[in-house]
């Protein structure tokens, strides 16, 4: 009986790794580890490039700050959305939950890798600041899958970055903190606020309703 | 073919593309501020070129997300199976998307364009030519990303693409793109521009020749053109490729007591600039002969300007309309300029001089200067200076513009001991 018992217990284990490997596959882990490794020795390398002048005032925060967490999030949405929505749903998988954790060990791992590999603390921009892009980027991100679905997730977030860093000037005002979170420094309690306010909606969002269902299945 | 051309423009990413770049365009173009571009169109060239900075990586993103959607929808076989040939289709689909980025760069430009319209009196410096190749540098973009999209689709093919495209660019100055930071009367000759529209056009064949031709190995002769072109292009170093315009730099001079003079190319200025340089120096006209000087203006050519002269910065005061505003951007005052222009110092001397520069700022306080003293200790002898009778304020300014002017030390001297 103990040995039925430790038998049937292995095989319920086995048909879960085997269900979770699937799952990972189906959802292009692979890819979006591949382009994780790539963003961050992209980061590691280009991350003291300077800076890109527009007119007459020169952006002192890194072009990576706002880029490498956005190119990030969006390779992250590629594995937020299955190849059928619907198909998926009707399933007998508790989706929120694998939503949640989904979006939870996203951001993590983005957040882990990027903060760990970034070696450059650029007039005062590092790890810290990264971190939190990276948390508010999944969390926008997903937010965009429920509204937008997978194909556009990545477009809000990434018009966002681009406006922010092209037109944000210094200084920072301390009344800006709300919209220009991407490029305050890590000190700055407003900017981790909002960071963490996007993720919050995001992934609840995101979470309870899933990603939009559309017409687009490609990876 | 209209009718093919429209559904594209509607049903493709043609008219968010051309609302987005018209946006960005005038956007930034506004943002650089007046100083940039107003009353010069090639400012305005020059800001319509680093715009392209941004709208280039745009176009790119918007024309990848175009050339991958039937991919992503998984109908490539089924549009190849219609009696058209792909690459005529695959032509229209590029050309609306290049004409949607192009319509709208020019309607971004449109309103400051207005603006520079009418201040602008100088035309000259192939300004055209650097808003052709602005133009150019944006379908070059609409076909990389044409490119990318047809060649690689995928989900996140277009935002990686462009970021990738905007690190490269900014950092190589391919294209062209980093032209560096022009003087006052400087133009890019039209020979380098023409080479830069041999480079681009030859890329741009290239890349429609990978996109669209079922044989991509024709793109081996558009490829060898744009090496052609690129050489000359790389090899360049663009910042010492601007030349001076002797037109532009032609001396044009108006008012009297003071005279003001610019360069042709900032002409647009002049009657502001006299009629505030007239104000500004309301007081020191009282003192005969202290007015009649020349005040020189950012931009003229160093040959007729003498080293100790210090220039009136115009540009931070410049308005959108070209129009000039008392306070600049970062505080700097109009008639403190004009009073410093007119009050010399006694740094202009070739001997070493070591008057009491409170002196100087007491003087410049007394003409009216609202940003002097630096110095708090100043503004005591200021309101000494103040104190004295009409006439002797007046004869003691005289005796200090004539001391400065002789560069005599022992006078100089003389006048600080006066006011202690």
């Amino acid at each position: 009986m103990t040995s039925q018992t430790a038998e049937a217990a292995r095989a319920s284990w086995t048909r879960r790794v085997t269900r979770l490997v699937l799952h990972l596959r189906a959802r292009n882990v692979l890819v979006f580890v591949i382009g994780l490794a790539g963003i961050a020795v992209l980061t590691w390398r280009v991350g003291e490039w300077p800076v890109y002048d527009f007119g007459s005032s020169e952006q002192p925060w890194p072009f990576m700050l706002c880029m490498a967490p956005t190119l990030a999030a969006a390779l992250a949405a590629v594995t937020m959305a299955g190849a059928d929505e619907e198909l998926e749903r009707s399933t007998p998988w508790p989706w929120r939950l694998v939503r949640a954790m989904h979006v939870v060990a996203m951001a993590a791992v983005i957040a882990t890798v990027l903060a760990v590999t970034c070696p450059w603390e650029l007039d005062g921009y590092g790890g810290g600041e990264l971190v939190r892009n990276t948390i508010a980027s999944v969390g926008i991100v997903a937010a965009a899958m429920v509204v937008l679905g997978a194909k556009l997730a990545w477009a809000p977030l990434f018009t966002y970055m681009v406006t922010v860093y092209v037109i944000v000037s210094p200084p920072l005002t301390a009344g800006s903190s709300w919209w220009t979170w991407p490029v305050q420094p890590a000190g700055t309690p407003e900017a981790w606020w909002m960071a963490l306010s996007w993720f919050a909606v995001g992934s609840a969002g995101y979470a309870i309703r899933g990603a939009r269902a559309t017409s687009d299945a490609d990876a | 073919m209209t009718r093919v051309a429209w559904i594209e423009f509607r049903r493709g990413a043609s008219a968010a593309l051309l609302a987005t770049t018209a946006t960005a365009v005038a956007a930034l173009l506004f943002h650089m501020g007046g100083a940039e571009w107003a009353g010069s169109w090639s400012g305005l060239a020059q800001g319509v070129r680093e715009s392209v900075t941004v709208v280039g990586p745009i176009t790119l993103t918007f024309a990848a997300w175009h050339a991958s959607r039937e991919r992503r929808r998984r109908i490539v076989e089924l549009v190849d199976s219609t009696s058209r040939p792909r690459w005529a289709r695959l032509l229209v689909s590029w050309g609306i998307v290049a004409a949607g980025a192009g319509l709208g760069l020019i309607l971004g430009c449109l309103p400051a364009a207005v603006l520079v319209g009418r201040a602008a009196t100088y035309t000259g410096g192939f300004w055209w030519l650097l808003l052709l190749t602005s133009l150019m540098i944006v379908v070059v973009c609409a076909a990389l990303g044409f490119a990318v999209g047809r060649l690689i689709p995928g989900r996140v093919t277009a935002p990686i693409a462009a970021i990738v495209t905007f690190l490269v660019a900014s950092r190589a100055g391919f294209l062209g793109w980093d032209l560096g930071e022009p003087g006052f009367g400087e133009y890019l000759p039209w020979t380098f521009q023409a080479q830069q529209v041999g480079w681009f056009l030859a890329l741009i064949a290239g890349l429609l020749v990978l996109s669209c031709a079922s044989r991509r190995w024709f793109a081996a002769f558009p490829a060898a053109a744009a090496a052609v072109f690129a050489l000359p292009v790389a090899a360049a170093e663009p910042h010492e490729m601007w030349q001076e315009d002797p037109a532009a730099l032609e001396r044009v001079c108006a008012g009297d007591q003071p005279e003001v003079c610019v360069i042709r190319e900032n002409a647009f200025v002049l009657d502001e600039l006299v009629s505030a340089a007239d104000s500004a120096l309301a007081q020191l006209k009282t003192v005969p002969g202290a007015a009649d000087t020349t005040i020189e203006v950012e931009g003229n050519h160093w040959s007729m300007v003498p080293f100790s002269v210090e220039p009136v910065l115009f540009k931070p005061h410049l308005t959108w309309s070209g129009s000039l505003a008392q306070q600049s951007s970062f505080g700097s005052d109009l008639t403190s300029q004009f009073l410093r222009a007119a009050v010399p110092s006694w740094n202009g001397c070739d001997q070493d001089v070591t008057a009491d520069r409170l002196v100087h700022q007491a003087v410049l306080r007394w003409a009216g200067d609202p940003q002097f003293p630096f110095d708090d200790a100043a503004e005591p002898l200021a309101k000494r200076l103040k104190s004295l009778t009409a006439d002797a304020q007046r004869a003691y300014v005289s005796r200090y513009l004539d001391a400065v002017e002789s560069c005599d030390a022992r006078a100089l001297k003389v006048l600080a001991e006066e006011l202690r």
